[in-house]
């Protein structure tokens, strides 16, 4: 659940804004307050130029130690989905999503939020 | 046979002359049975296994029997291969090691099969009823099934692992996955192509793993 709202929480961050202004009561106060530390945190890494490099501790097969690449790291879903980096890494990450279980349960789960919110974003435009 | 020493009893059922043969598998059964039965039985419960279509009790003695199988066959190889013939508690641990390895794989096949025959709306309530630090294990069987299956055609080999399972065990709709950055550029049958190839390509594993 928390990776699902991880997820939610990104999809506002990217096309959430436009509705903001008439449609701001439905957006919890938690997530506005998720939102608000992820566009914090994706100012601070844009800042710094890190913006990608979040993949590149990817591992090769599957993680072999705790906690797995992709758990609590919003990071990486930060640079997945709003920078310009990590799509020339799609092809390394699907290998370790296919190699690594933890990381595809973590990955759907935040992907689900992301596309549901997403649409659901797309829908009332 | 009742007091012969482990090396000896091992001796006798590796041994191709038939009355010495009996003798040993015999005693063998008397010792061992019930340690085989008991780590069987644990390693089901920790699967979960009581969900499999059959009662637990009838799927513990087709794997105790399985068991016996392989000790027993073309002259008791893998029992021969056990070095510490005079060490029995390092002999009870490689037994349980045999009982775990067999048992993991009667259910992996079993779950496997059942999840490519299953609808995709169905997979997730299958996955779901396996024990949660068992799971992955289900999933890596699966995905080296893929992979050995599709060998031949190796280019879009981890997308299509992924669209898969994403499809199947995680629920996604199609319009979901062709929504993820890896795969939006992905065409409208893509999905469905893949999904249909992916389940033929593991059937076909798995009647080549049964036949093996």
């Amino acid at each position: 659940m928390m990776n699902e709202r991880l997820g939610r929480a990104l999809a506002v961050l990217a096309f959430g804004e436009k509705r903001k202004a008439g449609d701001g009561g439905a957006v919890s106060a938690g997530r506005d307050e998720t939102v608000g530390m992820l566009r914090e945190r994706l100012r601070e890494l844009e800042a710094s130029g890190t913006e990608g490099r979040s993949v590149s501790g990817l591992p090769d097969k599957g993680c072999a130690q705790d906690p797995v690449f992709m758990e609590e790291n919003a990071d990486f879903f930060l640079d997945y989905l709003m920078g310009s980096g990590p799509r020339h890494a799609c092809p390394g990450l699907i290998r370790h999503i296919n190699d690594c279980y933890r990381c595809f349960e973590i990955y759907s789960d935040v992907m689900r939020g992301y596309v549901l919110e997403r649409g659901s974003a797309v829908e009332r435009r | 046979m009742k007091d012969v020493p482990l090396q000896e009893l091992l001796e006798s059922c590796c041994d191709a002359q038939a009355a010495r043969w009996e003798a040993g598998w015999s005693e063998f059964i008397r010792r061992y049975k019930r340690f085989i039965y008991q780590m069987v039985a644990r390693t089901c419960v920790s699967w979960n296994a009581a969900r499999l279509h059959k009662q637990l009790s009838e799927t513990i003695d087709d794997i105790v029997s399985d068991v016996f199988i392989l000790l027993c066959e073309n002259h008791g190889r893998v029992l021969h291969g056990f070095r510490a013939k005079d060490d029995e508690r390092l002999f009870l641990a490689w037994l349980a090691t045999v009982c775990r390895r067999k048992t993991s794989r009667h259910i992996l096949r079993h779950f496997s099969s059942k999840m490519v025959d299953a609808e995709a709306g169905e997979i997730p309530g299958i996955v779901s009823s396996i024990d949660v630090e068992r799971r992955w294990e289900l999933y890596e069987h699966l995905v080296g099934l893929c992979r050995s299956s599709a060998a031949k055609n190796k280019l879009f080999m981890e997308r299509d692992i992924l669209i898969f399972f994403l499809y199947t065990w995680a629920d996604f709709s199609t319009d979901m996955i062709q929504l993820l950055p890896c795969l939006d550029h992905i065409g409208h049958r893509v999905v469905d192509n893949t999904v249909n190839r992916m389940r033929n390509s593991l059937n076909r594993s798995m009647m080549k793993e049964v036949e093996r």
